[in-house]
């Protein structure tokens, strides 16, 4: 029998390193509507899994989370685009309208809440893979091996982009809340998700 | 306008081939070094976890909900860049 390569993370024993996906703190950033029990539970699964995570960080030191620059950037993008669209009236493109007006950033207090979402991350304890943390691969490049993670698991690029820094470290071991990160464990790396995804 | 300048490096740190362990370690130990950080942020700013989902309080829910999309099990939050 193949060694497991799913896990809940509300409930299995965490990995001594394991990666985040974007998705995972997301949900948090992003609260569901309070009629959709289904989004309301994953959004309880990734609070919880948050909290074994602090803990086990914090207490024992058994778990180490890490997030590369790419998870970052993908948050960055979405809380600004979030924060400037309250400005706008409904069904504006709101990428459109922040090249017209650039200074809708700062209107929206866009640095503000940048800097208070790398203060959560950091007060959680979950790291951030700096550039000069990434080592190369022994057989193929970085991008090489990106485009083998799009063309085999059928991934966006971002996603590829998160799971080539795993590689590169050596780490099998993904939290994610996107289905797409599901289809993983038909590589070398194991999941850790929610039971209601 | 104000921008902040800051110089770019005149030259390139001398790289030093670490290994993935190594590297995994090194940012173990950093991990560990800040727990007082961690503590101090906690009392200044409250539980970090909860505080996540009150970076977005000021934009009504409306726009929120537009991050979701109906799939054939109910609405599932979708990576939208539109909104």
């Amino acid at each position: 029998m193949s060694p497991a390569t799913r896990f809940d993370f509300t409930l299995a024993q965490l990995p001594d390193f394991i990666v985040l996906d974007s998705s995972v703190l997301l949900h948090l950033v992003f609260a569901a509507p309070a009629h959709d029990s289904r989004e309301k539970r994953l959004f309880d699964d990734a609070k919880t899994f948050l909290r074994r995570l602090k803990t086990a960080i914090d207490e024992d030191s058994s778990c180490t989370a890490l997030i590369p620059l790419q998870v970052v950037t993908e948050c960055f993008h979405r809380i600004t685009i979030t924060a400037i669209s309250r400005l706008l009236p409904i069904g504006a493109n709101v990428l459109v309208e922040q090249k017209k007006q650039p200074k809708l950033l700062i209107a929206a207090d866009v640095p503000t809440k940048l800097s208070n979402f790398i203060r959560r991350i950091d007060a959680i304890g979950i790291e951030i893979i700096q550039p000069n943390e990434i080592p190369d691969l022994a057989s193929s490049s970085f991008e090489e091996q990106m485009q083998e993670y799009m063309r085999d698991l059928f991934l966006m690029s971002a996603d590829a982009h998160i799971l080539t820094v795993a590689k590169c470290l050596e780490i099998e071991n993904i939290a994610s809340l996107d289905r797409d990160f599901l289809r993983i464990v038909n590589s070398d790396f194991k999941i850790y998700t929610s039971a209601r995804l | 306008m104000q921008v902040s300048k800051r110089p770019f490096r005149s030259k390139l740190d001398k790289k030093v081939e670490e290994t993935a362990l190594e590297i995994k370690e090194r940012i173990k130990a950093r991990s560990q070094a800040k727990k007082a950080h961690r503590t101090a942020l906690t009392a200044q700013d409250g539980d970090p976890i909860e505080g996540l989902s009150r970076i977005l309080e000021d934009v009504p829910v409306e726009i929120f909900e537009k991050n979701f999309a109906q799939d054939e099990d109910g609405l599932v939050y979708v990576t939208r860049h539109e909104i």
